[in-house]
């Protein structure tokens, strides 16, 4: 094992920990922006997974701050999925429907500002 | 590289294990590999979350779901539904008591909200046994600044001008103790970890190290440098195999990467940590006795001064730091004395953790910022009294505290009010009692264990404690008179002022507190032989109410001393003399004929 031997060495360690967990230090944080799809047995046959794996990939290649996780059914009676809920801040959300790759996106987009 | 995209965190506290959080990870494990999610969802075994009235826990992040009572049959209804399909399983969600409302995500639950988490900062969140969720978490960064950026005399001053005050009982200043010890010159220093924590019902130093070992051994290492100490002991307790094993883990990491050893971090400094085992012994966790006992001699105090910092472990200087203290020493660093000392009181800085134990509906560890009042601990985080009966009484202190009422549930905890209303802040222990518990056994509890834990090396303790214990006993059988109140009292004094430890200077405040703040509980039970919480069986009566049995002889069947007689079909009569007061007859009764008086 490499010898830690100065800041510099700890802070690069630090960074490849940082990454393994950072999906969990960032459910810790508060007041962080949420995308959550819904991955209920409709939204997996539509390829919510494919979106869910997209928009991690793509928040971590652009170094976004936000939660990306699954839930369950957003919107009753939808049989046109992938549908995806985008809250900026707690309370407030907005749902989109038929989510691609593209769509995808311009919500990753909106995150931006 | 693959990222995580889930992380489900159970909580692999001494508690938790104990109902069967292992398997439960393993279960967990399991589900995982048969649906292929092995590379997507990592199951991490961590410290206490603190709510230990609903484990086993189990939380999933990043959404926070927090998962209770959990059972390892229940992991493959977790991966399926929440982890494969999105959806939360309801039954296992956190209901909250009032509204009868499930709760998702832990930060809106009551228990959480008024907490504050420094101490703590990593248990039940990251895995003990690696070493790098540690440093992920900014771990060993205070230390490298210390010895890269600090002085050892910066050092010692950052921690002074935090406040941070011992979180062992007797709340001394940290950062002076630093400056003795620092000042005391020798060819070899120590710096020792308090790890004894005998407190009967105290559990907070053990999740330290079971939920976040690295963090006491940085400390260490930090206090290490400041006082010119190259060697750490930490004194822990047998009984504690979980906190001894992930200590180990954490110094072998540590010495691994070069966190221990020599030249850390490139500078001059070497550190290295051993453990000391204790067997148990409450007197051992006195610095004095807790330093003969690591040296082999026997574990029992000796006179101060010397005070450790002047002759301590093999006559050294030695410096003796609590557990909880040590925890927060990195993030003091890393966040600036100035940070610390804005949360807390005026006098006591920061934040205390407290087991909370008893009548209340939330169990469980828990943080706060000094200042918050009993009734914020007991009614916001303890959810309020079990069975909706009433609050009586809260003891804070251990054997070395005392029992506080109704009117100091808005006194804002710190170490000198605590010390004010008659009881103190011990190591944090808190017990809350509702009307069924009996204010003279109580103190004759707290007692016994120190008449059987005093170590007889002075008279006050030894013969004092007994004779408070034997007066209390009479007290409880009815035979007490009111010069015995008196005798507790004066008695009480003496001990206090002539022991020869904090052992028996302060074993009589039990006594002292349930005297002051429940009087007319002393004496009814002296003038009226009367125990209003129903708890001295030698002041009860069962009787049977001759209009209401029916004569079904359930009672007198069920007894187990044959101590009822009566003809079928007509009323029984219960023999007061050969009476155990066990209970069994009115557990039987289907009547309601038999009542205590
Ligand atoms: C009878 C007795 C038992 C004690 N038990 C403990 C203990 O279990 N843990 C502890 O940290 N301090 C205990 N102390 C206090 C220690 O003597 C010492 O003050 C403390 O470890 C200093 O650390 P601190 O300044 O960080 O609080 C006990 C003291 C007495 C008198």
């Amino acid at each position: 094992m490499a010898q830690i031997k100065t800041l510099a060495d700890l802070q690069a360690l630090k960074k490849v920990a940082h990454e393994k967990m950072d999906t969990r230090i960032k459910g810790n944080t508060s007041g962080l922006p949420q995308i959550r799809i819904a991955m209920a047995t409709v939204g997996i046959a539509a390829g919510a997974k494919e979106i869910f794996d997209y928009f991690l990939e793509q928040a971590d290649a652009e170094g976004l701050n936000v939660v990306v996780t699954q839930t369950g059914v957003i919107k009753d009676g939808n049989c046109q999925p992938v549908v995806v809920e985008l809250a900026l801040t707690e309370g407030e959300c907005q749902v989109f429907e038929n989510v691609d790759k593209k769509k995808a996106d311009e919500i990753l987009d909106m995150l931006k500002h | 590289m693959t990222k995580f995209k889930t992380h489900i965190l159970v909580c692999g506290g001494t508690g938790c294990t104990a109902s069967l959080s292992d398997k439960i990870a393993k279960n967990l494990k399991d589900n995982l590999a048969d649906k292929g999610l092995e590379n997507e969802v990592q199951v991490i075994l961590t410290g206490c979350f603190g709510f230990c009235e609903k484990g086993p826990i189990v939380k999933i992040m990043p959404d926070n779901t927090f998962y209770t009572e959990v059972k390892p049959e229940d992991a493959k209804e977790i991966i399926e539904e929440h982890i494969v399909k999105g959806r939360k399983v309801t039954r296992l969600l956190y209901t909250d008591p009032e509204t009868k409302e499930h709760i998702a995500d832990s930060k809106h639950m009551g228990f959480y909200k008024k907490q504050l988490r420094i101490a703590l900062r990593n248990c039940g969140f990251i895995d003990p046994e690696n070493i790098e969720e540690y440093i992920a978490n900014d771990g060993y960064e205070a230390l490298a600044k210390c010895l890269t950026e600090y002085t050892p005399e910066q050092v010692i001053d950052i921690i002074k001008k935090s406040g941070l005050r011992g979180r062992g009982g007797a709340g001394f200043p940290t950062g002076i103790k630093w400056e003795i010890a620092s000042k005391n010159h020798a060819d070899q220093k120590y710096i020792v970890c308090n790890a004894d924590e005998g407190d009967p019902g105290a559990f907070m130093d053990r999740s330290i190290l079971e939920g976040d070992p690295n963090s006491i051994i940085e400390a260490m290492a930090i206090g290490g440098y400041a006082i010119g100490a190259t060697k750490g002991l930490v004194y822990i307790r047998a009984e504690y195999p979980l906190a001894i094993h992930r200590l180990e883990v954490a110094i072998k990491q540590a010495r691994e990467y070069g966190l221990l050893g020599k030249n850390i971090f490139g500078s001059t400094f070497d550190f290295d940590i051993e453990l000391r085992y204790g067997a148990g012994a409450f007197v051992c966790g006195e610095e004095t006795a807790l330093i003969h006992s690591m040296e082999g001699k026997r574990g029992e105090p000796t006179f101060k001064p010397p005070f450790p910092a002047q002759s301590g472990y093999l006559e050294k200087p030695t410096n003796v730091n609590n557990v909880e203290t040590f925890a927060n020493i990195p993030i003091i660093i890393l966040k600036g004395a100035d940070w610390f000392s804005s949360i807390g009181t005026e006098k006591s800085k920061g934040t205390k953790v407290f087991a909370l134990a008893g009548q209340i509906n939330n169990v469980g560890l828990i943080e706060i910022p000094m200042g918050t009042t009993l009734r914020e601990i007991i009614y916001e985080i303890g959810g309020g009294i079990k069975n909706g009966r009433k609050f009586k009484a809260v003891q804070t202190g251990g054997p070395s505290g005392g029992c506080l009422t109704e009117k100091h549930l808005d006194v804002a905890i710190d170490y000198d009010s605590l010390m004010a209303a008659g009881s103190m802040m011990g190591s944090g222990g808190m017990v809350v009692m509702d009307e069924t518990s009996c204010m003279v056994s109580i103190a004759k509890f707290y007692l016994d264990f120190t008449v059987e834990e005093s170590c007889g090396k002075c008279t006050p303790c030894r013969i004092g404690n007994k004779r408070l214990y034997e007066i209390l006993d009479k007290i409880t059988q009815g035979k007490g008179t009111m010069e015995d109140l008196d005798n507790l009292r004066n008695l009480s004094k003496v001990i206090k002022d002539t022991a020869l430890c904090g052992l028996g200077q302060t074993s009589p405040n039990p006594v002292l507190s349930t005297i002051d703040n429940f009087w007319d509980e002393y004496v009814e039970h002296v003038q009226e032989h009367k125990c209003r919480a129903g708890v001295c069986k030698a002041l009860m009566k069962y009787v049977i109410d001759p209009n209401v049995c029916v004569g079904c002889t359930a009672c007198a069947r069920n007894c187990p001393v044959n101590a009822i007689k009566g003809e079928r079909k007509s009323a029984h009569e219960i023999n007061q003399d050969a009476c155990i007061k066990c209970g069994t007859c009115i557990e039987k009764c289907k009547f309601g004929a038999i009542s205590i008086k």
